[in-house]
């Protein structure tokens, strides 16, 4: 006595990926499809597979005002899985609350949408085992509650399976998603626990599971890797889990020891060598190029010569459907000052580190970040946005200077 | 501080080099270019500091000795503490210093950062504490701004241009925004977003309509149904109210007849069908009467007619006797021919019986014929007796053949043999000729037996020789055994040890019987010979016969003996078929007799056959067979003489018993002359007469009982009559009569009613809507209702509803269009991806003002504290230097440097000569020094400072370097020749250094 379904979450459907200016239309139009690529593929997979249902835990959309586009994209992929009689179960998360603005679509009989409140839905079909799925939607984009003490576990069902989009209690950044503790859940007692929220794939629990399957899509550059969702079969004796990769883009991040690169033929050719084995067999990649550990370099790294050195090795990526399109090169240089060092000093450069040590604001930025025209697109300077540009331009200074007084 | 010496292992151009800086602390190191005197500075860094990184160590690690390791020691002097030498070298110890300090001790790497050098780095000895006048090169083309940014830099820190960075980031920025421009990339970003933004409204407008598209298609969609419903009503309301008023005028006529049935209610008792039941029992009644007279009067017609039919019973009694004459009288006509035949039949059978009686009385008369045995069985046993016989008789021929032929054969070889016999030798003489022919042949026999002699003989010799030998030892070895022990017995007796001695002694007697004995048995016990002497005569005897002559026509006697050999054989040959041939005449004799014996004992089984089976004896056989036929044919005539003759009599008495019963019925029916037809005539007439009678008898008796049955039904029916006037209540038939003509009048009404109903459930046949519409008909539901306000209802709620279904395809097309073209999702992402391209944009110009706004905020904070200090220290070396021509130096609010002379006056330093502006800028590099708060005084290094100083300028300068030096070592760096001062001292550097290596 068994069941098979497909845990996701994440989808974000239609999420506008940022920073990749630089991408040609071609591959930006594949960049852009590429949530809607994955969803496709976990139907592809859940028909296959004949899976009994889909359990989708959460940020369905990208947004509280879902794009029309992701909704109805949503329900073809919902009809098509109703062809193959494979039901859906779906909660709706931080990015996608009940309360969002929506246009009216109705996804088919086969769709179960969990309300705002913890609630139980059954899977109940002739010859199969009768499973119970616990769950509830977001209703505004914020729950800093544990909506746990409302799953009740009713034993009228072989199976019991809970959703849950959130994140774990102590996590702070987190804490206003549901927090929950990893004892609370198993208390439950439940067979499976399908969780959303967290983008990276992470096993909280191996028996009974309780897994983050991790965005769909990697949806900026710091969701790197593989992602997808997992196969599930929950029997008796136990579960198995199989991770299936949905991503049509990937991301990678890429650290390069650069030791003995002198010149920039040396660096071209090294480059290429990464490129070719970062490319994956039909998926695209977009990839970060991060180089280290090379005075040589410094020169070669002038502004110029990365975009010079990106155009190189973006030629011909454009046509291809296993692309490997490096979105950018920076350059984590050995530094040839210590720091501490610096600052301790009585010198200029440690008055200077001292003095942006006591800076908390510039307000000069307010030229742009108060443009009138200008604020209405920007993100508002956070405190942790202003820190890090403050650190940033002293490490331009420094670098400044320190090379003209040692030159 | 102070560089006491140097000893570089090697270093750049130094190999093993070592150098005494002097106990003074003003020295000048005087070389030409390329002397290494940047290279010792460089030395002296990398001891005090640590080797810098590879790259620019690099030009100090190449050379021809590359064993040596790259570095040295420098010892320095530290007031209060004493001299201390640091030794650092690149690979030993990992290029960490060990430092040997003055009372021994050593210490390490960590000693000298923290201890002896406070933290001081080399970039801060670079800046501060070492400096040229490189950058005082282009001062001549310093437009005053610059010269003074300049200078404002290097009291700052040393030697960079803070100005300049300054610019370069005000640069950047404004190229990346401008408040009020255009073309810089966020300027142009901001623009585009703003037309996405207007596009975007644009479509957030569109897809409201979409919203309210939906909600509108979602609102008709219900009205939809709900008219759907409603026309639906309304038509089912439509049709019900035309079926209704298709029978609402057959429902006011039932309503009528049923109101005028109910008067009739005092004819209640009147019996249903009573008048017609009436007349129907009394029709019957007459019927029934002119039936029965009927009958009775075809009674009487029959009574008479029977009359007249006469039977006579006598004859039907006999009925069976007739028919039986009848059939015998057939019979005996139609085998009477039979019998005509049968008496012809039986004559020539006798006849011919008398014939073959005759042929066989030839044979013996004596023989009864019926008394032989004949039979299948009798016969077979004859053939066989028959058949042996004549086989017993052939054989006996041929035997009589054969032997006659034998007799001449036998003839023929006795005369054969005599012949060969007297051709042939005497045997004795034969003899004698094989045994010549067979000598030959002993004579290789014999060779052969004298060469096995021969080897026979060597055998025998060699062992004789070998017998001889042991016959020696046979003697020779018990002798010694016996002696030599004898000897020793004795020895040990005489010695004393006499059991010892007697032991040995009888030992000694023991191996000389065992080895005696030994050797006899090898020797052997036969004599070798006598066997070699009858050998020998053997072979004697075989020489002897060797030698005898062969014979000398030896060929000749052996073709004779051939000849003489092959008549013997042939002889022999015929000798042995002759004895043959005899043998096989006797025996045939012996055969000939036997089967003649055979035969004749055949022939009397024949006859002793003839006996018993009573048949005649004969000589011939061959005529058994003949006799036996003959007499097998008369016996079957025989038998069919007496078949013919039974049957003959048969016939004749079943005539006779014919006429007898014949002659018997003529009497009892007194009819003498009737024949059995005329009988059988009469009967068969009796027999239909009285069938008629019975018939006409049966017709009578069924016609009065059907007279009966008539009056009993006639009672029955005016039975039934009465009661039914009894029913009505009346007495008379009149009555009775006026009753039922109103009773027929309801029953009418009533029929009306049924049809009426019937048409009715014609024209609706659903019983529920038939209750429902007598219901509405009883409550007058429709009575308010006109068809026309339902036609028109139908009317308008199909117009509603297509005017809705066209506003549904309208908005269904629509939305369609828009869901399946949605340019506003990538309208939406290009949007967000120029947001977030802006953003980036953003922060990297956020960067530059912030590093600009920090480079400020230094510079004004260096303005304030810093600047005052280092001006103050620099304005006493300017005096120093100019000889009080110049006492102050400031830094005005408009950024320029400004020198206060000794009587008052302000002169803009940017106006003076580059003499005067190189010694301030000296000035403010040694007033950094000097405020620099360093742990020791730490010796500074000025690389060819004062070339473009005027002799006096110069003078000064080096007299108020004179004096820094009292506080700290100066080490002045120079390929220009320098007139010796007091208190300075000399070093020169040679650049022939790399020849003078040995």
């Amino acid at each position: 006595m068994s069941i098979t379904f497909i845990h996701a979450a994440d989808l974000h459907l239609d999420r506008p990926f940022k920073g990749l200016s630089s991408l040609p239309q071609a591959l930006k139009a594949r960049v852009r499809e590429s949530t809607f690529t994955a969803l496709d593929r976990l139907v592809e997979t859940a028909r296959e597979q004949s899976v009994d249902f889909v359990i989708l835990a959460g940020d369905i959309f990208d947004e509280a005002n879902r794009s029309l586009r992701a909704q109805l994209h949503l329900k073809r992929a919902c009809q098509s899985l109703e062809e193959q009689n494979i039901e859906v179960f779906m909660s709706h998360g931080n990015h996608d609350p009940l309360n969002g603005e929506w246009h009216e679509i109705t996804y088919g009989e086969n769709v179960h949408v969990f309300g705002s409140a913890p609630e139980v839905l059954g899977f109940n079909r002739p010859g199969k085992p009768k499973v119970n799925l616990y769950g509830f939607s977001y209703e505004t984009r914020h729950i800093t509650e544990s909506m746990l003490s409302l799953y009740q576990r009713k034993s009228n069902a072989d199976f019991h399976i809970g959703l849950l989009h959130g994140s774990i209690k102590g996590n702070t950044d987190h804490d206003v998603y549901a927090p929950f503790t990893v004892q609370e859940l198993l208390e439950k007692d439940f067979d499976y626990w399908a969780l959303g929220h967290i983008h990276q794939r992470l096993a909280l629990q191996q028996e009974p599971p309780i897994h983050y399957p991790g965005s769909l899509q990697g949806l900026s550059a710091k969701e790197t890797g593989d992602k997808g969702f997992y196969l599930v079969q929950l029997e008796e004796q136990g579960s198995e889990m199989t991770f299936i990769s949905a991503a049509d883009i990937i991301w990678q991040h890429l650290e390069l020891s650069m030791g003995e690169v002198e010149t920039m033929d040396h660096l071209v050719t090294k480059l290429k060598e990464v490129k070719e084995k970062s490319r994956l067999h039909s998926q695209g990649v977009l990839l970060r190029l991060q180089l280290k550990k090379s005075n040589h370099l410094k020169a070669l790294l002038e502004e110029e010569f990365v975009e010079e050195l990106l155009e190189v090795l973006r030629e011909g990526e454009e046509e291809r459907r296993d692309f490997v399109w490096p979105y950018t090169i920076q350059s984590s240089l050995t530094q040839d000052y210590d720091y501490e060092q610096l600052r301790k000093e009585s010198h200029f450069l440690g008055d200077l580190i001292r003095l942006s040590e006591n800076i908390e604001s510039v307000p000069s930025l307010d030229e742009l970040y108060k443009h009138v025209r200008a604020r209405q697109y920007l993100e508002p300077l956070r405190e942790s946005d202003q820190r890090q540009l403050i650190k940033e331009a002293e490490r331009l200074l420094i670098e400044v200077l320190h090379k003209e007084i040692t030159s | 501080m102070k560089f006491i010496s140097v000893y570089i292992e090697r270093f750049g151009q130094f190999y093993q080099w070592s150098q005494t800086f002097g106990e003074g602390s003003f020295l000048v190191l005087y070389g030409p270019n390329e002397a290494g005197k940047s290279t010792l500075m460089a030395f002296i860094k990398a001891i005090l500091f640590g080797f810098p990184k590879k790259t620019e160590l690099r030009p100090y690690i190449s050379g021809p000795i590359e064993k040596l390791d790259i570095g040295g020691t420098l010892t320095i002097e530290i007031e209060s503490i004493g001299r201390i030498k640091i030794e650092r070298y690149l690979h030993k110890n990992e290029g960490q210093a060990t430092l040997y300090l003055p009372h021994g001790d050593l210490g390490d790497e960590d000693d000298l950062q923290r201890q002896w050098l406070k933290g001081y780095s080399r970039r801060i000895y670079d800046s501060i504490f070492s400096f040229n006048l490189e950058g005082l090169k282009d001062l001549d083309r310093m437009k005053a701004d610059e010269f003074n940014h300049y200078l404002f830099s290097t009291g700052m820190m040393g030697s960079s241009n803070i100005f300049k960075l300054e610019n370069h980031l005000q640069k950047k920025a404004a190229h990346l925004f401008k408040p009020s421009g255009s073309v810089p990339p966020i300027n142009k970003l901001i623009s585009e977003l703003s037309e996405l933004k207007k596009k975007l409204t644009s479509w957030h407008r569109t897809l409201d309509d979409y919203k309210h598209w939906k909600q509108e298609l979602t609102t008709l969609l219900d009205q939809q149904g709900q008219e759907e419903e409603r026309l639906k009503a309304t038509e089912h309301r439509h049709a019900q109210f035309l079926k209704y008023k298709a029978c609402e005028s057959l429902f006011i006529d039932y309503q009528f007849l049923l109101s005028k049935i109910t008067e009739f209610t005092d004819h209640a008792s009147f019996p249903d069908e009573g008048l017609s039941q009436y007349e129907q029992w009394h029709g019957r009644i007459v019927t029934l009467q002119g039936e029965a007279a009927e009958l009775r009067s075809r009674q009487a017609a029959l009574k008479e007619r029977m009359q007249t039919i006469t039977v006579d019973t006598a004859f039907i009694a006999k009925e069976e006797e007739i028919y039986s004459l009848r059939r015998e009288y057939e019979f005996i006509q139609s085998v009477e021919p039979e019998f005509q035949v049968r008496n012809e039949s039986l004559r020539l059978e006798q006849k011919e019986y008398a014939l073959q009686l005759q042929k066989l009385g030839v044979v013996d008369a004596s023989i009864n014929i019926e008394t032989l045995q004949t039979g299948f069985h009798i016969k077979q046993e004859l053939k066989e007796l028959l058949q042996r016989f004549e086989s017993l008789k052939q054989k006996h021929q041929v035997l009589e053949t054969t032997i006659d032929e034998q007799e001449d054969f036998i003839t023929q070889l006795q005369e054969t043999c005599n012949k060969g016999r007297e051709n042939s030798m005497p045997d004795d003489q034969f003899q004698a000729l094989e045994t010549a022919i067979f000598r030959d042949q002993d004579r290789q026999l014999l060779i052969q037996e004298k060469q096995m002699k021969q080897q026979q003989m060597g055998d025998l010799e060699a062992r004789k020789q070998t017998q001889k030998r042991i016959e020696t030892l046979m003697i020779g070895l018990p002798s010694g055994f016996l002696l030599s022990l004898f000897v020793l017995g004795v020895v040990l007796i005489y010695f004393g040890a006499g059991l010892s001695g007697g032991l040995t002694i009888g030992f000694g007697l023991l191996f000389a019987a065992a080895s005696f004995l030994i050797m006899r048995s090898l020797k052997g016990r036969q004599p070798v010979e006598p066997i070699l002497k009858a050998i020998k005569k053997e072979m004697q005897r075989i020489d002897e016969l060797l030698n005898q002559k062969s014979s000398e026509d030896q060929q000749q006697l052996k073709e004779s003996y051939q000849v003489e050999k092959s008549k013997r054989d042939q002889l022999r040959f015929d000798t042995q078929r002759l004895e043959e041939a005899k043998q096989s005449y006797k025996e045939n004799i012996t055969r000939f007799d036997n089967v003649r014996f055979e035969m004749n004992q055949a022939l009397a089984e024949i006859k002793q056959w003839a006996k018993v089976y009573g048949f005649p004896i004969v000589n011939n056989a061959v005529i058994y067979l003949d006799i036996y036929d003959l007499i097998e044919g008369v016996k079957e005539r025989k038998i069919r003489m007496h078949h013919l003759e039974v049957q003959q009599q048969e016939h004749v008495d079943r005539k006779e018993a014919y006429e007898h019963k014949l002659e018997m019925l003529q009497q009892e029916l007194e009819a003498p002359e009737y024949q059995p037809f005329d009988f059988e005539a009469d009967l068969v007439k009796y027999k239909e007469n009285q069938s008629k009678r019975r018939q006409l008898e049966d017709t009578i008796q069924e016609l009065q009982e059907q007279e009966a049955g008539l009056m009993k039904k006639i009672a029955r029916y005016q039975e039934e009559c009465d009661k039914l006037l009894t029913e009505a209540g009346v007495e008379t038939e009149e009555a009775f009569r006026h009753l039922a003509k109103r009773a027929e009048e309801l029953r009418e009404l009533k029929k009306q009613r049924e049809s009426l109903w019937l048409q009715i459930n014609h024209v609706v046949p659903q019983q529920d809507f038939l209750n429902q519409a007598m219901r509405w008909f009883e409550t007058g539901y429709w009575a308010e209702t006109q068809e026309e306000e339902l036609i028109q209802e139908v009317k308008a709620l199909k117009e509603s509803l297509a005017s809705k279904q066209k506003r549904i395809a309208d908005l269904n097309s629509a939305i369609r269009q828009l869901e399946e073209t949605i340019p506003h999702a990538d309208l939406k992402h290009e949007y967000e991806e120029k947001r977030s391209e802006l953003n980036d944009l953003a922060k990297q110009w956020a960067v530059y003002r912030t590093a600009k706004e920090l480079l400020t905020e230094a510079k004004e904070a260096y303005r304030k504290t810093q600047l005052p200090k280092v001006l103050h220290q620099a304005s006493e070396y300017i005096k120093e230097i100019t000889a009080g021509r110049y006492k102050n130096i400031f830094f005005s609010e408009e950024d320029q440097f400004i020198l206060e002379l000794t009587e008052g006056k302000i002169i803009p330093l940017y106006q003076l000569s580059r003499g005067t502006k190189e010694q301030v800028y000296v000035s403010l590099r040694l007033a950094l020094a000097a405020i620099f708060s360093a742990p020791y005084a730490l010796p500074l290094f000025i690389d060819d400072g004062f070339v473009n100083f005027d002799d006096d300028r110069k003078e000064q300068t080096i007299n108020l370097l004179k004096k820094i030096a009292v506080r700290r070592q100066v080490i002045i760096l120079t390929c220009h020749e320098m007139n010796p001062n007091q208190g300075m001292e000399r070093i020169d550097l040679s650049s022939e250094r790399m020849e003078s290596y040995g």
